[in-house]
């Protein structure tokens, strides 16, 4: 891999507007969009692993103290394996799965249905041609609160959960997928920010999501198939709140790839499926803290 | 209406394919300008873009009607923005320009854009079809992470690690090439 001080160029040449304005000769067939499949909801092949393999953690330098005790989290909504299948980059993958219900469409009383009309409309113009059954995606953006966006989808049982940690980056979005037909098949809303910490050229990324599956969800499978560099890398920490809410938690240590560590937590609270993603290089135990304090701050809103 | 109805008017040299072609994808096409000019200069660019088509076609006959339109137009853009000038420059072209420049080998070279196209063209094709879309909306487009993120329905880190190891695999091929 290209280490840093590398790109550092010693002579003049070539720039990045260079490659930029070369891209401009790149062939019209690379350049035509073609409609773009919503990761989760591919439906992948995957072997299952034999019932009651316990899956092996390797030494945790990230530490989370949690609420063990009598409630069984085996009861929860939430199960994360790793896969024997590689990706492209040969990196390991893990399935992570949600046992969450599905709402009706008629449930998200909010303007999102307008993107109902916008599908049909793409489909009875082929601007967006579906050939099979790969969902649409539709992206709105800049909202300017939380509530906003709250508004926006319409469904009672959302609530705000916008850590109030730092500056703002940037303002919520909304992605809104949906079959050929025009139904919306899920709905999330993302919110991400950036907390300024002691050294300025890195900085935690906090990004949220709160997701909607509704009745017309085509697939049997909701989660996330991903990819960790290697299944060494990869931790599990099972929480349960004071409310006694069941929380997972992951922490995937990408460190010698891009220099990142990533932290995600998932809470089902009815229909919808809460997380949250931390990612820093961890350099310092105070940003460890930061990052510890972050999770639990966010857990014990369920 | 579809592309080849378009095509005909415009071959026909009915001033009415101008107007479709705006209606459909007039939109993108300005999304796409004002991703890389101000306001202002992304409306001339538009206009320039449409005359450009109905000077062109005939002879011209494009298979992708919309990727043709779109090169013609990033082509104005790119042309307009004032490098030496920052102040003028778009963001977007600026953080586009900065995450490029990790691809350039540290060596002088002597190379045309177009040649340097094909070279990009065949690295793309080599990625799969995802890659290769993300590749391209976020460099060719100007697609913002948070946009790409979305429409893929991934995490924003997981759009930046791709797209990091691209830009790093890209820099192998253009090294590979022998770029001196």
């Amino acid at each position: 891999m290209k280490k840093q001080n590398e790109f550092e160029k010693k002579t003049t040449g070539l720039e990045g507007k260079d490659l930029l304005a070369a891209m401009n000769y790149l062939d019209e067939e690379l350049i035509e969009l073609q409609p773009q499949k919503a990761k989760r909801a591919q439906k992948l092949f995957w072997r299952e692993r034999p019932a009651g393999t316990v899956l092996k953690w390797a030494a945790a330098a990230f530490a989370l103290c949690f609420i063990g005790g009598s409630v069984a989290f085996a009861a929860s909504r939430l199960s994360v394996s790793i896969l024997d299948e590689k990706d492209s980059n040969g990196d390991n993958r893990y399935k992570l799965e949600f046992v969450v219900d599905q709402v009706p469409e008629e449930e998200l009383t909010g303007e999102v249905q307008q993107v109902k009309a916008q599908f049909m409309e793409e489909a009875a113009n082929g601007i967006f041609p579906a050939k099979d059954d790969i969902p649409r995606g539709f992206v709105k953006e800049n909202f300017a609160s939380e509530q906003d966006v709250i508004d926006y989808i319409g469904y009672a049982g959302l609530r705000k959960t916008m850590l109030d940690a730092g500056e703002l980056w940037v303002k919520p979005l909304v992605a809104v997928y949906g079959d050929r037909d025009g139904n919306l098949t899920n709905v999330a809303c993302r919110f991400a920010r950036k907390i300024n910490t002691e050294n300025e050229i890195e900085h935690f990324e906090v990004y949220q999501e709160a997701e909607i599956h509704t009745t017309k969800y085509p697939y049997d499978f909701m989660g996330r198939i991903d990819s960790v560099h290697n299944s060494e890398a990869f931790q599990k920490y099972e929480y349960v709140t004071k409310s006694g809410n069941n929380a997972l938690i992951l922490v995937l240590n990408n460190a010698d790839q891009i220099g990142q560590t990533l932290v995600t937590g998932y809470v089902i609270e009815g229909a919808v499926v809460y997380s949250i993603t931390i990612s820093h290089n961890f350099w310092t135990e105070k940003d460890t803290t930061t990052v510890e304090t972050l999770l639990k701050q966010w857990l014990e809103q369920f | 209406m579809e592309d080849e109805e378009i095509l005909a008017l415009l071959r026909s040299r009915n001033e009415q394919g101008i107007n479709e072609l705006e209606h459909k994808y007039g939109t993108r096409l300005r999304l796409l300008a004002e991703r890389i000019l101000p306001e202002e200069d992304a409306k001339e660019c538009l206009n320039d873009t449409y005359l450009a088509v109905w000077n062109s076609i005939p002879p011209n006959c494009p298979e992708f009607l919309f990727a043709y339109a779109a090169k013609i137009c990033r082509n104005f853009a790119l042309n307009k923005i004032e490098w030496n000038r920052a102040a003028k420059r778009n963001a977007v072209v600026i953080e586009l320009s900065a995450e490029l420049e990790q691809c350039v080998p540290d060596v002088s070279a002597d190379l045309g854009q177009q040649e340097l196209g094909a070279l990009i063209a065949e690295f793309l094709k080599k990625q799969t079809e995802e890659k290769r879309q993300l590749f391209i909306r976020r460099y060719w487009y100007g697609e913002s992470i948070r946009e790409l993120a979305g429409a893929f329905g991934y995490r924003e880190s997981k759009v930046k690690s791709i797209l990091f190891r691209l830009r790093n695999r890209l820099w192998d091929d253009l090294k590979k090439e022998g770029i001196l």
